[in-house]
């Protein structure tokens, strides 16, 4: 089940919201938990028993840890539970890349293939096997103590807003929240959630699809008869869906969980505002940036190493955050791009930036970035290349009619995404997602919000299914 | 104060959003169907088999997608703020051009000869249609084919920038072509609009409609009458034609805008209606005729040129029959279920009319069908 579905807003929404706000406080989070099975289920009816079982598996394991004093137990503990949902994730995600990797070798030393059955990718594996990975590890650090219900654990996993494309939760972050949020529930919180998801929605449905309709129209197309301005317009449609598509999607699962009282944390705070691509990584999918930086970036060693090493580390890193991103070679070049630019812009780069000014590094970092993406959006390394010929060839070839609404929804998406560039318009966008609001704020919030919902329920009648880019990973 | 404030305004949003739900189950306000090829999903049994295959969920949340209170008013909605500011469409296949007039992509593709199918296909197909011409007109029977206007030949000048190209000859210079060369009774419809167009009231073509206007279709009429009592050596049907004017589009003067499913209904100039009056005594020309055609012919029909003739079937895309008929079990008869030597020894005209859109399949398969009745050993 998608947030942007007709199914969702309209059925599955009002009737958990309703029930959530009449039952009693103890039953509340069994509220939340029956309808975030049903909720994992309608989507992927099977896979639903594989999350159970290693939740399962993984609080029996932490429990026992925990219990434990000798460091080696623990440590044997702590490798056991990563191993199991590491290993879950690698046969699921992974396997199909690795076999037809091996294949393709075999086939060219001309040994037979080994013959395999494709698997289906669970929705959320990656954002789930995360999380479980942060409890593990923040009861071995002794950062927080263990849950002690097995459906409090559940509940953390599965919750969900966040369950199927993040924000990716740690646990230390939630834990408390799980046992007594009575604090955050009030109909300030109800309203000010609702807003926000409202947003989000409007992102993912009035920008993002409109956006990305453009963008599959011109990656349809042969890059090589194409008009550079066509695969330009492309890319940067393909730029502004993927950010306020998963932005878009953040804002209503953060939405959604604080109107349930739940503070999860901000996944974007206007990337394409950043001067560097250091600086971007501390905006764009911020938890998944935490979460490489606290569960691997710091365990292999940080920038407390030589320099030699802090700088393979980080491209390690970039690495692995490009292969989570997907099992295909055009993440991990992707994220290869990534983590290249952050090593040079610790060597020189991010100095020459200093001298610049304020424009020139925000030009040069969104170029580097809209590039990138060229490599996450085409799978082909072949084709990837012929793109990039393509927008720098400045050939006139085929073109494709713009029209007017893709036009206006550009414009208005570049200045939403550019919006917090100056100080007074990121204190109102603050305002909006985090402030508290007066009466008179509210009042003038409902004329808006009631024209974005309808607009936006009015165009997801006419598009129909909606699926999220991010639900892949 | 602020906190019943909010009380009342968080339940006012959980009214929002349970108002559709409410309108599904009540249906409290009386909304408008939608226009055009719309077919909604039917409602799904729950069974175990088909949650754990997906099935269930899938079919559900089409059948919820297709039947949520208000969603016609939302889907128009769309349309409207589209349309209205964005001078856009979502209506498959349906251009805006200059000036608001509405085209049919296929129409635009036809004129500029992107359907083209090749000459030698074009000869084939029309000399077979010419041999069964001669067959049957050593018969006493005959056929007449009309080409329907192409609304985009008729305004070239409406086309949006962005569609333009250059022209190449296409189906209808190929056809029109060989229809002359092997001597065929050909009603060229548009070479006649193109010489009526200055001359006439009434636009032959409304801004909404991809048919031909009603006025429009009543000249074809008068023309295709003349042509019937032209090749049968008959009378001409008895009958005066009046003119009637209103300022609200009816038949398929709003075809193209109707499919659009907006709030607003277009409007705009006078739309001619010719009515056609028989005397109280008036009897039909004695002939047999069948029409074989695209949408183009339900004009005809609207404006009762069956009722001019003692025996007017159509032949909808040589699939569909008009006025219906039965077979003995009391199903409705389709072309498939008629024995067509039969039809052919008891009609006296067939008029086969097709658009340029669908030039190239002339006759859907009645030519070959009937040209292997009479050369195929």
């Amino acid at each position: 089940m998608v947030f942007s579905s007709i199914v969702f807003v309209l059925y599955f929404l009002p009737l958990f919201l309703f029930l959530y706000f009449v039952v009693d406080r103890k039953y509340k989070n069994l509220t939340i938990l029956l309808f975030s099975v049903f909720f994992y289920a309608w989507g992927a009816p099977k896979f639903i028993f594989v999350i159970l079982t290693t939740t399962l598996l993984d609080f029996f394991l932490v429990g026992q840890m925990d219990s434990m004093t000798t460091p080696w137990k623990r440590k044997i503990l702590l490798s056991l539970s990563v191993t199991v949902n590491l290993g879950l994730l690698f046969y699921f995600k992974y396997s199909n890349f690795f076999i037809e990797n091996v294949n393709l070798f075999l086939e060219n030393i001309g040994v037979t293939q080994i013959s395999w059955t494709k698997l289906v990718l669970p929705i959320g594996i990656s954002f789930y096997t995360f999380e479980t990975i942060t409890y593990v590890v923040d009861v071995y650090r002794r950062i927080h103590k263990p849950l002690k219900n097995f459906w409090d654990y559940q509940l953390y996993i599965i919750l969900f807003p966040k369950l199927i494309a993040g924000p990716i939760v740690r646990y230390h972050d939630i834990a408390d929240q799980i046992a007594d949020r009575s604090a955050n529930e009030n109909n300030e919180n109800r309203l000010t959630g609702f807003y926000r998801f409202v947003i989000g929605l409007a992102k993912k449905v009035l920008i993002a699809n409109q956006m990305g309709a453009h963008a599959d129209l011109v990656f349809s197309q042969d890059f090589h008869t194409m008009n550079s301005m066509t695969a330009w317009t492309g890319i940067l449609a393909y730029t502004l869906q993927i950010y306020y598509d998963f932005s878009g999607y953040s804002d209503m699962a953060i939405g959604i969980a604080r109107m349930l009282g739940f503070r999860l944390p901000e996944n974007f705070n206007s990337p394409y505002t950043s001067r560097s691509i250091t600086e971007f990584w501390r905006r764009w999918h911020m938890t998944l940036g935490n979460w490489m930086k606290n569960y691997l970036y710091i365990p292999l060693g940080g920038n407390r190493v030589s320099p030699g090493r802090t700088y393979f580390n980080l491209w390690l890193v970039f690495v692995a955050s490009g292969l989570w991103h997907g099992a295909s070679w055009n993440f991990v070049l992707w994220g290869v791009y990534h983590g290249c630019f952050l090593v040079i812009e610790r060597l020189f780069l991010s100095k020459w930036y200093l001298k610049m000014g304020r424009i020139i590094p925000l030009v040069f970092t969104f170029f580097f970035v809209v590039i990138g993406w060229v490599f996450f959006r085409i799978e082909h390394f072949n084709d990837a290349t012929n793109f990039l010929k393509t927008l720098f060839s400045w050939q006139v070839g085929n073109e494709i009619h713009l029209g007017i609404k893709f036009i206006f929804i550009f414009i208005v998406g570049l200045i939403f995404a550019f919006f917090a560039l100056n100080k007074r318009t990121q204190a109102f966008q603050d305002q909006i997602f985090e402030g508290s609001f007066s009466i008179s704020r509210h009042i003038v919030m409902v004329p808006v919000m009631l024209i974005l919902l309808i607009l936006s329920l009015a165009s997801i009648s006419s598009f129909g299914f909606n699926p999220f880019i991010y639900f892949r990973f | 104060m602020e906190i019943n404030f909010k009380k009342y305004l968080m339940i006012f949003w959980m009214m929002v959003l349970f108002a559709p739900m409410i309108q599904w189950s009540l249906h409290i306000f009386k909304g408008g169907e939608l226009k055009g090829a719309v077919e909604n999903a039917p409602d799904v049994d729950f069974s175990i088999k088909g949650w754990f295959s997906g099935d269930y969920q899938h079919n559900k949340e089409k059948y919820l997608n297709d039947w949520f209170g208000f969603r016609n008013d939302l889907v128009r909605l769309h349309n409207q703020i589209d349309y209205s500011f964005f001078g856009t469409t979502n209506a498959n296949s349906v251009v805006i051009g200059k000036d608001r007039y509405f085209f049919e992509k296929g129409y635009i593709d036809a004129y500029y000869g992107t359907n083209f199918i090749g000459d030698s296909l074009i000869a084939d197909r029309v000399h077979k249609l010419s041999m069964l011409a001669d067959t049957l007109g050593k018969l006493g029977k005959h056929i007449i084919i009309v080409e329907a206007p192409n609304k985009v030949r008729f305004y070239p000048e409406m086309i949006p920038d962005y569609l333009r190209k250059p022209m190449v000859p296409g189906n209808y210079e190929s056809f029109s072509r060989e229809f002359n060369a092997e001597k065929l009774k050909v009603f060229d419809c548009n070479a006649y609009f193109a010489k009526l167009r200055d001359t006439v009231s009434f636009p032959l073509f409304t801004k909404y409609g991809t048919h031909w206007s009603m006025y429009g279709a009543g000249f074809v009429m008068d023309s295709l009458q003349k042509l019937v009592a032209e090749v049968s050596l008959s009378e001409l049907p008895l009958c005066t034609k009046t003119i009637d004017i209103s300022d609200v589009p009816r038949y398929t003067d709003a075809d193209i805008t109707e499919g659009m499913n907006l709030f607003s209904r277009f409007r705009g100039g006078n739309f001619a209606y010719p009515q056609y009056h028989t005397e109280e005594n008036f009897t039909p020309i004695p002939l047999k005729i069948v029409s074989i055609s695209d949408s183009f012919y339900w004009s005809m029909i609207y404006l009762g040129f069956q009722n001019m003739y003692q025996g007017n079937q159509f032949w909808y895309y040589y699939t569909d029959i008009w006025p219906d008929r039965f077979l003995p079990n009391s199903q409705k008869m389709s072309v498939s279920d008629i024995n067509l030597q039969d039809e052919i020894n008891h009609t006296d005209i067939f008029i086969m009319m097709s658009s340029e859109v669908n030039l190239s399949n002339i006759g859907f398969s009645f030519v070959e069908q009937a040209y292997d009745l009479y050369f195929k050993k």
